[in-house]
């Protein structure tokens, strides 16, 4: 009896393996239906991203500017800006792009993406992030940063643009 | 019907796994341990710092910022630069960064060289695309199935019935009371 239970949990063990496997393929068919756009993507300037990214959400664009960091960490998502510090922009990896490389941080960078909205990062409705106080209320400026809506760029490609040190 | 000797297709499948899967076990072991010190220690690369002082304030141009790096070495390994806040400016080096605070002219060189090894073990570790995901997968649940097979490898009081009862209990009981003290 006791062999039978073994074996049926070993065998259970490699098909939940394989399923989970069959499982992302699927879920990758749905998403690759969803990323293919017809368009030319549309060139922006980092400028002009945050006043038009709304109307771009789903949809294909290019964006130049530099890197200015990249996350050292699992190398998932890096920041561009351009003339104006204050803006920079989020790029993100989707599954089938390499990790980005932290050597990046200086480079110019162009950029092929699809615009998302970045879901709230505030912990709003009763729920308080780590380690803080219950009861913490937010001032004014923290409500209107966090509640106007922020964009990323999932990166479907990117090419390091070649400058003289001149041009720069 | 002959019987079936599972005992034996334990042994085989735990000793092939454990073949098969050495290098990823390395990989994540090692990594796993860069990774838990991240408070002590950059495991990707090995970062050494300067202070310096600097001419740069708020009027600096660029001619003024390569001048000073020539000053200090790193005029050939210049990138890009920009000033992130009012009184900062980041200049970005091949290999390293600088950060200079425009009030002050003081200034700090970091300078990183990757750690080979480690960097890439750790890259991997992080899960760096779907295909990787999909091969940590199945590692994953060979990871059971070597835990799983790897109870019923000996017979007898050095076994699953003797002294490996209580080694696999303690190993039970250690997650358990960590959560019992720090997350319930």
């Amino acid at each position: 009896m006791l062999k039978n239970v073994l074996l049926i949990l070993v065998a259970a063990v490699m098909v939940w393996s394989c399923g989970n496997q069959q499982a992302e393929q699927k879920e990758q068919t749905v998403e690759e239906e969803v990323v293919v756009v017809d368009e030319k993507p549309v060139a922006l300037s980092l400028a002009e991203f945050d006043e038009k990214a709304e109307t771009f959400v789903g949809k294909e664009i290019i964006l130049e500017g530099t890197v200015i960091h990249v996350c050292k960490h699992g190398g998932q998502k890096m920041f561009i800006t351009a003339d104006d510090p204050d803006v920079r922009i989020k790029i993100t990896t989707t599954d089938e792009t390499a990790a980005f490389d932290p050597e990046l941080e200086g480079s110019d960078i162009k950029v092929v993406g699809i615009v998302e909205e970045i879901e709230a990062e505030v912990v709003g409705e009763g729920k308080h992030a780590e380690g803080e106080e219950e009861g913490h209320e937010e001032d004014a400026e923290h409500e209107n940063y966090y509640h106007k809506p922020q964009y990323s760029l999932k990166c479907i490609k990117y090419a390091v643009v070649e400058n003289t040190p001149e041009e720069k | 019907m002959a019987k079936l000797k599972w005992r034996k297709w334990f042994r085989v499948i735990h000793r092939d796994f454990g073949y098969l899967f050495f290098g990823v076990t390395l990989v994540y072991a090692i990594s796993g341990i860069a990774i838990n010190h991240l408070n002590d220690w950059n495991p990707n690369y090995v970062i050494t710092a300067s202070d310096i002082q600097t001419n740069i304030d708020h009027q600096s141009e660029k001619d003024d910022i390569l001048a000073m790096l020539e000053e200090n070495g790193e005029r050939k390994n210049y990138k890009n630069h920009y000033f992130p806040s009012e009184n900062g400016l980041k200049i970005f080096l091949k290999n390293g960064v600088v950060y200079v605070n425009l009030n002050s002219g003081k200034g700090l060189i970091e300078k990183s060289k990757r750690r080979p090894m480690f960097r890439e073990m750790n890259y991997l570790h992080y899960n760096p695309i779907k295909y990787w995901t999909w091969f940590s997968d199945l590692y994953a649940g060979a990871l059971i199935a070597l835990a799983i097979t790897g109870l019923f490898l000996v017979r007898g009081k050095k076994g699953i019935t003797g002294r490996g009862a209580w080694l696999t209990v303690l190993g039970i009981l250690i997650p358990l009371i960590y959560l019992f003290i720090y997350f319930y």
